[in-house]
């Protein structure tokens, strides 16, 4: 689970989320989308410790990231928009050090199925440097699916892969989410997270316009098509003043 | 030859660099920084300005004359190097944009050549002439300096782009055949000379290496091109100068015609120099500033895991990984030459025991420490590993279930395995020639790795506490020389409480057991290595607090 209270992030002046507050359930799959600017990358990288908040309180998987950071580190995975790899390691290399890292236990086989499903099983003695953008982003999804973490975070994670691994994306999504884990999945691209998540936190200029079950916001926001870029242009065309934090949480 | 499109573009393209030189020199940042960049250089050049210009120079002194008579041979290493490794194909790089518009436009291969020699005469002038003041003491006349550097190093480029360029015209034989004669011809030189200084029974100096060199037969027809800029360089200005000087125009001028007559599919070399720079772009972006350490293809071995050490052990293992298959040969490399001179040093003394003076040999271990010392010191400032890696691969870290002490240590690791090998590589050679006991030498071997650790430990530091890098984390600009440099002097500062407590120790040791080698050498690495834990803790401590997304 994940619960956001009244966070706030400045980077010096510059204020990048305003009070945001929201929650996604257990086993749910949450797609956090706004325009760019939104404040999207932000929440996650302090959701996953990389960034501290300014103001309010952050709970991933029942660990407060204020009080226990490293505990919040282990039951969060997060996977970043363009994700740097280490260019000398190969992928198996990514896989052990995260193994490593995380202390698991009898990973290999489960790793192994992972880059069968993501078509990488036979790169996985190449170095980093020579993945395409799409497979070096398959490496981070299959990096932080081996951890079986409590709460996912995966920003952007579709750009750069091919139709076949948006399918596989999609599947396992399902699947991560199916044996309980938290997902919060970031993306531009509506039609393809509208069939997939069941909740929706919308972000503007740092501010959370709505966050809920997918079908409250279609119900409200969705009009004739119900569908999610509807609900989209619904809240985020509005006056600014109309749509003020909280108005529809 | 020439088009006038590319004429008009190298004069925007330098006006542009101009421009936004300016401007970062007008920011506060860039300010500062050429302020630093201006210190230096007039504390590097000053000494030679003043000597060069007011006192008599150093042409003559006993040292610089067997120098300078040396040049044709280390212009002969260098373009026999050059010429085996196909250097030229670096030269033959031109920018990504240059693709488009260049490559790609309405022009020649022979005028996209002039391009190229023009836009390289450009950079290569202006830097020949700054050099040349540093070369000023030591060179017969300023005029001679200046010209025996532009056009010897012209030269060098020039016959090493006319090996590539040749290349569509050479068979898989000739390519090969090239690459043999350059290789063997200097190894017969390095043979005929080793073969001399063996045979020869002067004594040990500056001048009877010189004569050894010298008088080797393959030395004296195989640098002949080269002599003539050597001679330009130590001549004074007279008629012999001027002789020298039309000699070496001529010699570059024949180099240029070279390069126009082999030149065929100018274009399809330098597409594939495109891809090479931008991968080279896209590698130092990574992190990785070696060019060659890292090989191409996928590695057939990983190191074994670590155990988990705390959390130790994992960073630990990734940064050993790293820097290992980042600078690849270089550490096993050099400890494999240093164990062949090791032997070789033994053998020879064994046959020629007054080789070295005594004075020599007994401090060969505390001298070949310090070449250790500033050997690691380059190889590893530009090194990008640990916290001193890109922010963007830093995140990794930040992310970790690992305590900030155990990050710290682990972050570490990649640079002391590179400099603990460097160190061991000289300190090889150094114990086979040393008159010092074992235990002396083992000793100041000892404090050397303590160095070592310390400044790991303190580059770790201040990448962490700090924005500051020593390499360029974008697009290379005109301040990254006086980054560096800032980079370096805020380490130097960083390192002086380790070099205090290093200091400390072994004066309480020298107190405690006597002022000797060992007791101090030990101490001043007990020293050292005690305040590390200190280091350790604020870096892995500043480096979690730390948001890398607004430094």
């Amino acid at each position: 689970m994940i619960v956001v209270e009244d966070f706030v992030k400045h980077y010096g002046d510059f204020v990048a989320v305003r009070g945001a507050t929201f929650s996604v359930p257990t086993g749910a799959v949450a797609a956090l989308v706004g325009p760019n600017g939104a404040g999207k990358t932000t929440t996650f990288r302090t959701m996953c410790g990389i960034l501290r908040p300014t103001q309010g309180k952050i709970t991933v998987a029942g660990a407060s990231l204020e009080s226990d950071p490293l505990e919040v580190k282990r039951c969060a995975a997060y996977v970043p928009d363009d994700p740097p790899l280490f260019d000398a390691l190969t992928i198996w290399e990514h896989l052990q050090f995260i193994a490593s890292a995380y202390r698991l236990k009898e990973w290999e086989q489960e790793a192994e199925v992972i880059l069968q499903r993501f078509d990488l099983i036979e790169k996985r003695c190449a170095l980093a440097s020579e993945l395409s953008r799409g497979m070096r982003q398959k490496v981070a999804i299959a990096c932080a699916y081996v951890r079986k973490p409590d709460v996912l975070l995966l920003d952007e994670p579709m750009t750069g892969l091919d139709p076949a691994s948006i399918r596989t994306l999609k599947n396992t999504i399902r699947e991560q989410a199916g044996r309980g884990a938290t997902l919060l999945v970031s993306s531009h691209l509506l039609s393809l997270v509208d069939d997939l998540c069941d909740h929706l936190v919308l972000i503007r200029r740092g501010q959370v316009l709505f966050s809920g079950p997918m079908e409250e916001a279609r119900e409200k926001f969705g009009g004739e098509s119900s569908s999610l870029e509807e609900v989209f242009f619904a809240l985020t065309g509005e006056p600014e003043s109309s749509t003020e934090a909280g108005d529809h949480v | 030859m020439f088009d006038s499109a590319l004429i008009q573009l190298m004069r925007t393209l330098t006006r542009a660099g101009f421009r936004r030189a300016f401007r970062q020199v007008l920011t506060p940042l860039g300010a500062f920084l050429t302020l630093i960049l201006l210190f230096f250089v007039v504390v590097g050049l000053g000494p030679s300005l003043v000597m060069g210009v007011y006192g008599k120079g150093l042409g003559d002194s006993g040292l610089v004359g067997p120098l300078s008579k040396m040049i044709p041979v280390m212009m002969y290493m260098m373009a026999a190097t050059a010429i085996a490794a196909d250097a030229g194909k670096a030269i033959l790089e031109l920018k990504p944009p240059e693709l488009q518009f260049v490559l790609a436009g309405p022009f020649s291969d022979r005028q996209i050549l002039t391009y190229r020699l023009l836009t390289m005469a450009l950079g290569w002038v202006p830097m020949s002439i700054f050099f040349s003041f540093f070369a000023l003491p030591y060179a017969g006349s300023f005029l001679g300096g200046v010209l025996s550097i532009i056009l010897g190093s012209a030269f060098l480029v020039l016959i090493t782009m006319m090996r590539t360029l040749a290349t569509p015209r050479l068979s898989a034989l000739g390519v090969q055949g090239i690459r043999l004669f350059m290789i063997g011809s200097a190894a017969l030189m390095s043979m005929e000379v080793a073969w001399r200084f063996l045979d020869s029974s002067q004594a040990y100096s500056i001048e009877m290496i010189e004569q050894v060199v010298q008088g080797a037969r393959s030395v004296q027809v195989l640098t002949l091109p080269f002599r003539p800029f050597a001679n330009l360089f130590s001549g004074q200005l007279n008629g012999v100068l001027i002789a020298n000087a039309a000699i070496g125009f001529g010699l570059v001028g024949l180099a240029v015609l070279g390069c126009y007559r082999l030149n065929m599919g100018f274009a399809e070399l330098a597409v594939e120099g495109v891809a090479r720079r931008m991968k080279k772009l896209e590698r130092i972006k990574s992190g990785n500033i070696n060019s060659s350490g890292m090989a191409a293809k996928s590695p057939k071995r990983s190191l074994p895991a670590f155990p988990w050490w705390r959390g130790i052990g994992p960073v630990a293992w990734l940064q050993a990984t790293i820097s290992l298959r980042r600078s690849g040969r270089l550490v096993p490399g050099l400890v494999a030459i240093g164990a062949v001179l090791a032997v070789v040093a033994v053998f020879l003394l064994q046959h020629r025991p007054d080789l070295m003076p005594e004075s020599q040999r007994e401090f060969a271990v505390p001298v070949a420490m310090g070449v250790a010392s500033y050997l690691g010191f380059l190889v590893v400032i530009v090194s990008q590993t640990g916290f001193g890696a890109p922010k963007r691969t830093l995140t990794w870290f930040q992310t970790l279930p690992s305590h900030p002490l155990a990050l710290a240590i682990g972050m570490l690791i990649g640079s002391f395995i590179v400099l603990a090998g460097i160190r061991t590589a000289t300190f090889l050679p150094s114990i086979a020639i040393s008159t010092q006991t074992p235990l002396e030498c083992v000793s100041i071997f000892f404090a050397g790795l303590a160095v070592d650790l310390s400044f790991a430990s303190t580059i770790g530091f201040v990448s962490a506490a700090t924005s500051l890098r020593p390499t360029p984390e974008g697009t290379p600009d005109v301040l990254q020389g006086a980054r560096a440099m800032l980079f370096m002097f805020v380490v130097s500062i960083a390192m002086i409480p380790s070099l205090l407590f290093g200091a400390i120790g072994a004066a309480v040791a020298g107190l405690m057991f006597g002022f000797d080698w060992a007791p101090c050498a030990i101490g001043a690495g007990v020293g050292a290595a005690m305040i590390q834990p200190l280091v350790w803790h604020a870096s892995g401590k500043i480096f979690s607090r730390r948001e890398l997304e607004t430094a």
